[in-house]
């Protein structure tokens, strides 16, 4: 019994780890952060460009009537149809178009535009990481399916 | 040596920066310059507006009760430019146009008016006639015209009913 005890009391020496095993932990770590770093780089993009694509037709609206209420668009046909008088008149020419920027709408429309093209440009900085991520994630979902 | 290289070019691009940073600041300031100015030009123009009302229209604005609450409805109002419908005609115009805000454009005979490609004179123009004016506003909050064009067709979409 006593030596029955013994046996199985007898604790085995721990394995030796596998060669390259630390590695493998490092990179499984680091590949784990990438795949964070490119879950949250996707939220970003699609956050921008859905925000950005959303306001897009507000900000076009407001533009366009603050530049129809403003008659901008008269000043600027009425310089480009007299340049001679423009010529002449500059200062009075330069300050009816200026007196009458929509500058409201032109702040909103560009921020706007500074969104969509800061999105793209995020998309196309990684987008070799962030198509793949797409591709992978698709291709699984296609096999549960 | 290589150190001496190292900081020569971190230098260079402080530098750089340094100068972008200072345009940048310089096209800022001028920017915010030429709006306070324009800002400027529009107050001190809806200020003689107002004050010559009277003289110029007969009437206070907003009725004899004078209710000043209205006044600048909105915008200031634009001095260089106006565009809208001639509603009367005697030795000067009268255009009501953005805010239904009714503007004197005064023409002289050095004021060019245009009909699409013809130059006409003030007799041409008629009550109803949607015109663009460019000119200089003077001190009793008139416009001072130096090209009127006769829009053809449909008045400005704005002031439409």
């Amino acid at each position: 019994m006593q030596k029955e005890l013994k046996k199985t009391s007898v604790r085995p020496d721990p394995a030796e780890p596998s060669a390259g095993l630390f590695d493998r932990i490092i990179l499984a770590i680091k590949r784990e952060q990438e795949l964070y770093q490119t879950k949250r780089l996707l939220l970003i993009f699609f956050c921008l460009l859905i925000v950005s694509l959303g306001i897009a037709p507000f900000s076009w609206t407001v533009l366009v009537n603050q530049a129809k209420a403003s008659g901008i668009l008269y000043f600027v046909s009425v310089t480009i149809g007299n340049l001679d008088a423009f010529l002449l008149f500059w200062k009075d020419f330069s300050l009816a178009i200026l007196g009458s920027l929509p500058i409201m709408g032109i702040i909103f429309f560009t921020i706007n535009i500074t969104l969509m093209v800061f999105a793209i440009r995020l998309f196309l900085h990684k987008k070799h990481i962030l198509i793949d991520y797409l591709r992978n994630n698709f291709t699984s979902f296609n096999a549960l399916a | 040596m290589d150190e001496q290289q190292d900081k020569k070019i971190v230098n260079r691009d402080v530098l750089k920066w340094v100068i972008v940073g200072l345009a940048g600041f310089i096209i800022i300031c001028l920017v915010l310059g030429v709006g306070v100015w324009i800002g400027a030009e529009k107050a001190k123009f809806s200020y003689r507006w107002a004050e010559n009302y009277n003289k110029n229209f007969g009437g206070p604005r907003a009725g004899f009760m004078n209710d000043l609450r209205r006044f600048p409805a909105g915008d200031f109002i634009e001095g260089h430019g106006t565009f809208g419908e001639i509603i009367k005609i005697n030795s000067d115009l009268v255009v009501k146009g953005q805010g239904d805000v009714e503007k004197i454009i005064i023409v002289s005979p050095e004021t060019v008016i245009q009909k699409g490609r013809d130059t006409i004179k003030k007799d041409g123009l008629k009550v109803g006639d949607n015109i663009v004016v460019i000119g200089s506003p003077n001190e009793s909050g008139q416009i001072e015209a130096k090209l009127i064009r006769v829009l053809p067709g449909q008045p400005p979409a704005q002031l439409q009913p």
